[in-house]
């Protein structure tokens, strides 16, 4: 944890402590706060916020400035130049004196000098030491490099401020001591120096040009291989682009390939499916019954109209397409024999409308309803229908069916 | 009969195309034998085209169906059987004409033989 003022490093010469301003890196945030309250610093708000603080961290720094217009301008609060007082409660992240002794020390030192001298005698403090901080890296801690290690200290100077303590301990004097030889000394502000720190930043034009073109070489290098990057990039890209295309043509040609055996195995799933009869028996039924009535009717109509003239017409006509027939060609033989029997057929108006529905039926049975299929050869419907019987058969007497055939299982 | 069924439906889709033909060839071979017995009549090939189409349609829904169906002429000189004959005619002789045949379906249950299960009976004359 840090703590430092709001102002940052902005002049604060002539600005006094408005806040105590911390970050948090667990919660990874800023906190703060306010030291001035109408206009008027509290002092005990400065001892309130270090407790605050160290009751929520345990680990803390706390760090502010007494500035009241002391030390020179631009004074960044965590640069560690006079003006500034660090306190330092102790933690665990920067190992610092783990010794509760130590820590108590520094505590009611630091309660001493917030509730016992007033904001003047924090100035005072002040203008009496001038830098007058002692880090406590060199106040006895063991483990140094531990704590030059933390992110959060290394950029900064730990330090304490000097409280004015009159006794002192030994650790106190070796903190002081380090404290000398590590920070760099604070030189009162001359004419002399002034002037060298201000001549030393006047730079001459040349180097100042040669310090532009360099940096302008190092800006064209930069924007070169920028630009190299992008181009790899680019191509990278590019190539990832043509085989991605590729990967795509193969997968959607894959796709379509399944999509066609996909289509094929809907067929073959929709012949295997188990079907469910697609008509009643009362339909078909009906549908036969229609038939015949459709038939009945047809002929009956036909009878009343005029017929030939003799039965040796009908006989004529009749007797040939009878013996084309399979189921009439017994009869047609018969009748045949006996002229006289279809004479008397044809003479008959009601049984020679029978025997026209009868030659009728015939065709239509051995056309359309005996084969396996309607459209079919005889050779392969013969053969689907024996085919057939096979099947069932085999299926279902087997032993009985290859007896039967003379087969062997 | 689920292969059957099968068979028909798939076959079906192979020859529907050519029943159109077939049907045209059967009406003529019919519309010719019944012009000779009708000469006056004009409007026989057109009822005989109704006629070989609804029959054909019921063909084919039999072909597409998961039964085996039978149609059968009764042969003349059959003793007549009222199990699956129907007559007009009385007494019991013997099947002198078959007006339209017997329709029937093929029961088959496992193990057992086969039963026929009449659906229209057929019309016959009997001497």
């Amino acid at each position: 944890m840090k703590c430092g003022t709001d102002d940052g490093t902005k002049d604060v010469s002539r600005a006094t402590v408005r806040q105590v301003r911390w970050f948090d890196p667990r919660a990874r945030q800023w906190s703060s706060v306010p030291l001035i309250v109408n206009g008027r610093i509290l002092r005990d708000r400065i001892a309130h916020a270090a407790i605050l603080i160290s009751e929520h961290v345990p680990c803390c720094i706390v760090r502010f400035l007494h500035l009241q217009g002391k030390g020179p301008a631009a004074i960044p609060w965590s640069s560690g130049q006079r003006g500034e007082s660090v306190i330092i409660l102790g933690g665990e992240d920067f190992d610092c004196d783990p010794r509760p002794a130590r820590f108590n020390m520094i505590w009611r030192k630091m309660k001493a000098t917030f509730s016992g001298s007033g904001q003047e005698g924090q100035g005072d403090a002040v203008r009496r030491g001038g830098k007058r901080s002692t880090t406590m890296e060199s106040g006895g801690r063991p483990n140094n490099e531990q704590h030059r290690k933390s992110p959060e200290v290394t950029d900064e100077k730990l330090s304490t401020p000097n409280y004015g303590t009159k006794g002192g301990d030994q650790d106190e004097k070796q903190a002081r001591q380090a404290d000398a030889q590590e920070a760099p000394p604070c030189v009162p502000p001359s004419a002399n120096t002034d002037v060298s720190k201000y001549l030393r930043h006047i730079e001459e034009p040349k180097t100042k040009i040669a310090r532009i073109e360099t940096a302008s070489a190092e800006n064209a290098n930069r924007g070169a291989q920028s630009l190299e990057q992008l181009k790899n990039r680019l191509e990278s890209s590019e190539r990832r682009r043509q085989r991605v295309e590729l990967e795509f043509g193969k997968a959607m040609a894959e796709c379509e390939k399944l999509s066609r055996h996909n289509i094929a195995l809907r067929e073959y799933i929709d012949l295997t499916r188990q079907r469910q009869p697609i008509y009643t028996d009362d339909e078909y039924v009906a549908r036969i019954e229609r038939l015949n009535e459709y038939t009945k009717s047809w002929i009956a109509t036909l009878s009343k109209s005029q017929q030939t003239a003799n039965v040796q017409q009908d006989m004529s006509t009749l007797l040939p397409a009878l013996d084309q027939n399979n189921y009439c060609r017994t009869f047609s033989s018969v009748l045949q024999k006996n002229p006289n029997m279809l004479e008397c057929i044809l003479e008959s108006r009601p049984r020679r409308s029978s025997l026209i529905r009868q030659f009728i039926w015939c065709e239509l049975s051995e056309v359309i309803f005996r084969p396996f299929c309607f459209g079919l050869t005889d050779d392969v419907s013969d053969l689907l229908s024996r085919t057939m019987r096979t099947i069932r058969g085999l299926g279902e007497f087997p032993d009985v069916w290859c007896v039967d055939q003379g087969l062997t299982r | 009969m689920l292969v059957r069924q099968a068979l028909g439906q798939g076959i079906l889709k192979e020859v529907k195309s050519r029943q159109e033909s077939l049907k045209r060839e059967l009406e003529e071979r019919l519309g010719t034998v019944l012009s000779g017995l009708f000469p006056e009549r004009k409007n026989v090939k057109k009822q005989l085209k109704m006629l070989v189409d609804d029959a054909v349609e019921l063909a084919n829904m039999m072909a597409e169906e998961k039964a085996l169906f039978l149609s059968e002429m009764i042969p003349i000189g059959e003793r007549f059987n009222p199990v699956h004959m129907d007559t007009y005619d009385e007494g019991d002789g013997h099947v002198q004409l078959c007006m339209f045949p017997v329709f029937g379906l093929v029961v088959r249950s496992e193990g057992t033989v086969d039963t026929i299960k009449v659906l229209v009976k057929a019309n016959v004359e009997i001497s």
